[in-house]
C-alpha cells in the first residue's frame, strides 16, 4: 500500500483524515460520535446483557416474590434505566449505521430524521429544527454517558457497612506517634461535623511522659456507608514539618499509615446473607477454631484466690497470623467483643484485597501495569512549611492546610477529587477487563 | 513435694520490680509507681490509671456542688480525688471497691466492701451456662407440645452481688417465656447489694423490665442441712434457710460459685493479699465444723459442694453448674457426685463433665489446670439426651 517502510502515526492520521474529509454534515456527526461515545463497545454490551436481566427478573418478580431477585433487580435498575437514556439521546444523534445494530426500536424516527436532513428538499425551517434538535442532544449525551458509566461500575462488596478507621504511625519514630495523633483528630472533627456517630475502639500511646504519641488507635464509626465516604483515605499519609521535638529546625518527613476497614454488623439485624459474619458459607466467615485466644495473666491460681483487673485479650488468626490485642476496657467480655470486631474487619478486608489483587492479575496481561492503589502507597503529602495539602491521586492541591486538618471543607474537596478519580479508574478497569473477555471469547470460539 | 510446691510456688511469682521500671513508670506520670505496687506491670499499672482518672474527672463533673461553689477549684478536685484513690490502690484496696463497680458482661454490677468482687473466670462460666440452659430449653421445646410453657427455674447459691443471677437473665430471658431465678447468700449486706444491682441495671436499661420479677433475693444457709453445732454462726445468721429452699418446691437448674478456698491456700500465699485484706473471708474460705467427719469428704473446702450436690439430688435438678478452684478439686467435686449418685440410686441417667476440659487435645501448662473450672452435671432423659453430647470428656 505503502512505499516506505513506515510511517509517522501522527502523518497516517492526517492523511487518512485528508482522504475521508467530506463537506458534508454528515462527517461532523462522525466527529461528534467519537466525542460523547467514549463508552466501549465492550461496556455497551455488558450494560445491553445486564439490562436484558433486569427486565427478565422484573418479570419473573411480577409474578413471584423473592427478597434475593427484588435486591438484584434494585441494582441493576439504575443501569437500565440509564442505558435507555442514553439510546434515546444517542438514537436521534447518530446513524445506526455506526452504532451497532442494536437501535431497531428507534429506526424509524432516526431514519426520518437523517433523510430530513439529507434531503435536499426539505425546507429550511424543517431542517433547522431537526439540527436543534441533534444539538441538544449532543450537550446532554456526555453526561448521560458519564452516569452510565458510574452505573455500571460494580458496588463494593463494603458499601453500605459502617467502618473502622485504623492509625499507625508509620517510618518516622516519634514525629510520626505526633502525626498520628493529629489525624486521629482530623478524622474525628471530620465525624463530628459530618454527624456520624465515633467511639474510639483502642488508643495505644507509645511509651513516654506525653499522651499524644500514638502507636495505635482504631476509630469505629458507626454510621451506614461510612465505608464507602472514608474509603479514599486507606494508604500512607506523609507529612512534611519543623517537628516539635527538632532542636535544629530541620524539615522531617513521616509517614502515617490509615487503614478502612468494614465493620460487620451483628448478626439478626437482616443483611444480606454475604455479610453475615457468623455464616460458614460467607466469604468473611472466621473460624473460631481457628482464633486463638489469649488472656495476658500471670501465673498462679486464679477465681477467687485473686483479684485480677487485667482484662486484656489477644487474638491470634492462626492461618493468616493476624494479631489483635484489645485492652482498653475493665470489662474482658467488651474487650474480646471488639477484638473480635477488628480481627473480623482486618479478614474481610485482607480477603478482598487478595480477590481485587487477583482481577489486577487478569486485567495486567492488556493493560500492562495498571495502577492500583494499595495500603503501601503514599497517597497524601500534608507539607506544613508551605501550608498545603497534595493529593497524589488525583493531583489536587490546597493550599490551606488547617481546613484540612480540622476535617474540614479542605477535607471534604480533597475526599471529593479522589472520589472521582476513583470512579474513572473503576471506569478504566472496568472497559480493559470487558475487551479481556471479549478477546478470550473470540479466541475460544474458534476452537 | 506438692505440698512443697504449694508452699513456694506464689513466692516465686512475686519478684521484686526492677528500679528501671520503677524509674520509667515514675517519668510518665507520678502517680504510676503507686499503682505499681499492686498491679506488677507498667501496662496494667497505666491502664488503672486511665480507668480512675476518667472516673475521678466524671465524679467532679457530676458533683453539682463542686462546680458551682468552688469552680476555680475544679480542676483540683479531680486531681485530688485521683491522688487519694491511687493511694488506696497502692495500700491494696481492690480497684473495684475504689471505683464502686465491676463491668459483668454487658452488666455494671456494682461492688462494696464485705462482698465478693465478681471474677473474670466466672463471667466466662456463666456465658457457658447461658448457652446451655438455653439450649436445653431449645431441646425441650422441639420435643414438647407447646412451647410457650416452658418455664425454667434457676436457683443461684451463694450469689454474692447477685452477678451470676443477672448475667443468666440477661443472656437467657429472649429465649425463655417463663424465667425465674432465686439468688441465695447468707450476708445481709450481700442480699441488699444484689437487690441494689438488679434495680440498677434496670434502670440503666441492661436489663428487661421483667427481671424486677423475675429474679429474687433471699437470705438463706446452703449448710444448714449439715451437722452442725447450735453453736455455729452460720446457721445463727441463717434465716430459716430450710423454708425458703423448701417452699420453692421444684427447680430445673441450681448453679452456685460457693467458698472454695482451702484454709491451707488462704494462709500459705496462694491467696492474694489484697483479697485477704479487703474481701470477705465469709465468701472464700468455708467454715469448720467439729464433727465434719461425718460427711465422707477428702478436703474440708469441699463441703459447699457436697450439701448443694445433695440438694440437687434431693430435688433431681436437671443441670447443675459449679464452678470449683482449680482442676483437681474439680476432679474431686466430680468423683464425690459419683458417689452421692450412688446413694441416691441415681447413676444412669447422669452425666458429669468438667469444663473447660482437660483433655489431651490442648497442651496445657501447668497453671492452666491450677485455673478455676466448671462442672457441670445433667441429668439425661426427658427427651434432652442430646445437650450432653459435647462436653463428656470426664464422664468415665
Amino acid at each position: 500500500m505503502f512505499n516506505a517502510p513506515w510511517i509517522c502515526a501522527r502523518c497516517f492520521v492526517r492523511s487518512a483524515a485528508r482522504i475521508g474529509s467530506n463537506p458534508r454534515p454528515f462527517l461532523q456527526r462522525r466527529g461528534l460520535k467519537t466525542d460523547s461515545a467514549g463508552i466501549s463497545q465492550a461496556l455497551l454490551a455488558r450494560a445491553r446483557s445486564l439490562t436484558n436481566e433486569h427486565s427478565k427478573l422484573s418479570a419473573h418478580l411480577a409474578e413471584v416474590f423473592d427478597a434475593k431477585l427484588a435486591k438484584r433487580v434494585g441494582e441493576l435498575a439504575p443501569i437500565a434505566s440509564t442505558l435507555k437514556e442514553w439510546e434515546h439521546a444517542n438514537s436521534v444523534c447518530f446513524s445506526p449505521m455506526y452504532l451497532g445494530l442494536s437501535f431497531i426500536d428507534n429506526l424509524q424516527s432516526i431514519s426520518e430524521l437523517l433523510s430530513l436532513l439529507n434531503d435536499p428538499e426539505t425546507d429550511a425551517e424543517l431542517r433547522s429544527l431537526a439540527v436543534e434538535d441533534l444539538e441538544s442532544s449532543k450537550v446532554a449525551l456526555p453526561a448521560i454517558a458519564d452516569n452510565l458509566k458510574k452505573a455500571l461500575i460494580p458496588r463494593h462488596p463494603f458499601a453500605d457497612l459502617p467502618c473502622l478507621l485504623e492509625i499507625r504511625p508509620g517510618a518516622g519514630g516519634d514525629e510520626a506517634g505526633l502525626f498520628a495523633f493529629e489525624v486521629l483528630r482530623m478524622y474525628i472533627a471530620f465525624c463530628s461535623r459530618r454527624g456520624f456517630r465515633y467511639s474510639l475502639i483502642k488508643q495505644d500511646v507509645a511509651d513516654g511522659p506525653a499522651q499524644d504519641r500514638l502507636s495505635e488507635a482504631v476509630l469505629e464509626v458507626d454510621a451506614d456507608g461510612a465505608y464507602d465516604i472514608l474509603r479514599t483515605e486507606s494508604g500512607v499519609h506523609r507529612v512534611q514539618r519543623v517537628p516539635a521535638t527538632e532542636a535544629k529546625g530541620r524539615t522531617h518527613t513521616s509517614a502515617v499509615s490509615v487503614m478502612i476497614l468494614p465493620s460487620f454488623p451483628d448478626s439478626g439485624s437482616g443483611l444480606d446473607s454475604s455479610l453475615n459474619f457468623e455464616d460458614p458459607n460467607s466469604d468473611y466467615y472466621v473460624d473460631p477454631q481457628e482464633v486463638r485466644t489469649e488472656k495476658m495473666r500471670a501465673g498462679g491460681a486464679g477465681g477467687q484466690h485473686v483479684n485480677k483487673t487485667e482484662s486484656a485479650i489477644r487474638l491470634t488468626h492462626i492461618p493468616t497470623g493476624t494479631v489483635v490485642s484489645m485492652q482498653d476496657s475493665r470489662s474482658q467480655h467488651a474487650n474480646r467483643k471488639k477484638a473480635w470486631q477488628v480481627l473480623r474487619a482486618r479478614i474481610a478486608e485482607a480477603r478482598r484485597e487478595a480477590r481485587e489483587q487477583e482481577m489486577v492479575n487478569l486485567r495486567r496481561g492488556a493493560m500492562g501495569g495498571v495502577a492500583r492503589m494499595g495500603r503501601g502507597d503514599k497517597i497524601r503529602t500534608y507539607n506544613y512549611g508551605q501550608n498545603r495539602c497534595t493529593d497524589h491521586r488525583s493531583g489536587l492541591t490546597i493550599h490551606n492546610l488547617d481546613s484540612v486538618l480540622d476535617g474540614g471543607e479542605g477535607l471534604e474537596t480533597v475526599m471529593e477529587s479522589v472520589r472521582t478519580w476513583l470512579v474513572e479508574r473503576e471506569i478504566e478497569a472496568l472497559a480493559v477487563e470487558e475487551s479481556v473477555q471479549d478477546k478470550e471469547g473470540l479466541r475460544a470460539q474458534p476452537r | 513435694m506438692r505440698e512443697a510446691s504449694h508452699q513456694f510456688g506464689p513466692k516465686g511469682a512475686m519478684p521484686r520490680i526492677p528500679s528501671r521500671t520503677i524509674l520509667d513508670a515514675h517519668r510518665q506520670d507520678h502517680l504510676l509507681p503507686l499503682l505499681l505496687q499492686e498491679c506488677r506491670s507498667l501496662d496494667l499499672a497505666k491502664s488503672e490509671l486511665g480507668w480512675m482518672r476518667n472516673r475521678a474527672v466524671s465524679k467532679a463533673q457530676s458533683n453539682p456542688l463542686r462546680t458551682e461553689t468552688t469552680k476555680p477549684k475544679l480542676h483540683q478536685g479531680w486531681r485530688s480525688t485521683l491522688r487519694s484513690m491511687c493511694r488506696a490502690r497502692s495500700r491494696g484496696q481492690p480497684l473495684q471497691y475504689i471505683l464502686g463497680d465491676q463491668p459483668f458482661g454487658d452488666l455494671d454490677i456494682l461492688c462494696r466492701k464485705e462482698v465478693l468482687i465478681p471474677r473474670h473466670e466466672t463471667e466466662t462460666f456463666t456465658f457457658h451456662a447461658a448457652n446451655l440452659i438455653s439450649r436445653n430449653v431449645v431441646n425441650a421445646s422441639q420435643s414438647l407440645i407447646n412451647p410457650h410453657a416452658i418455664s425454667v427455674r434457676v436457683i443461684d447459691l451463694c450469689t454474692g452481688t447477685g452477678c451470676i443471677s443477672l448475667l443468666l437473665h440477661a443472656l437467657v430471658a429472649p429465649h425463655v417465656q417463663h424465667l425465674s431465678i432465686v439468688g441465695i447468700d447468707i450476708s445481709t449486706t450481700a442480699i441488699k447489694l444484689a437487690r441494689r444491682n438488679l434495680k440498677y441495671n434496670i434502670r440503666q436499661g441492661k436489663l428487661l423490665d421483667r427481671a424486677m420479677a423475675d429474679i429474687t433475693f433471699r437470705k438463706g444457709n446452703v449448710l444448714c442441712g449439715a451437722p452442725v453445732d447450735a453453736s455455729n454462726v452460720e446457721q445463727a445468721l441463717g434465716d430459716t434457710p430450710e423454708s425458703t429452699l423448701r417452699t420453692a418446691c421444684h427447680f430445673d437448674v441450681i448453679i452456685s460459685n460457693p467458698p472454695y478456698i482451702s484454709e491451707k491456700s488462704y494462709g500459705n500465699g496462694t491467696t492474694a493479699r489484697s483479697v485477704r485484706m479487703y474481701e470477705p473471708r465469709i465468701a472464700l474460705v468455708p467454715p469448720v465444723f467439729g464433727d465434719a467427719l461425718k460427711i465422707p469428704l477428702h478436703q474440708q473446702e469441699d463441703i459447699f459442694y457436697y450439701h448443694i450436690l445433695s440438694l440437687s439430688f434431693k430435688r433431681k435438678v436437671r443441670l447443675v453448674m459449679l464452678e470449683c478452684g482449680d482442676h483437681s478439686q474439680g476432679e474431686r467435686v466430680a468423683a464425690l457426685c459419683r458417689s452421692l449418685a450412688a446413694q441416691y440410686l441415681q447413676l444412669d441417667d447422669l452425666c458429669i463433665s468438667i469444663w473447660p476440659a482437660n483433655d489431651g487435645t490442648l497442651n496445657k501448662s501447668a497453671h492452666e489446670v491450677s485455673e478455676p473450672c466448671m462442672v457441670i452435671v445433667q441429668r439425661l432423659g426427658l427427651g434432652n439426651t442430646t445437650t450432653c453430647g459435647q462436653p463428656t470428656s470426664d464422664s468415665k
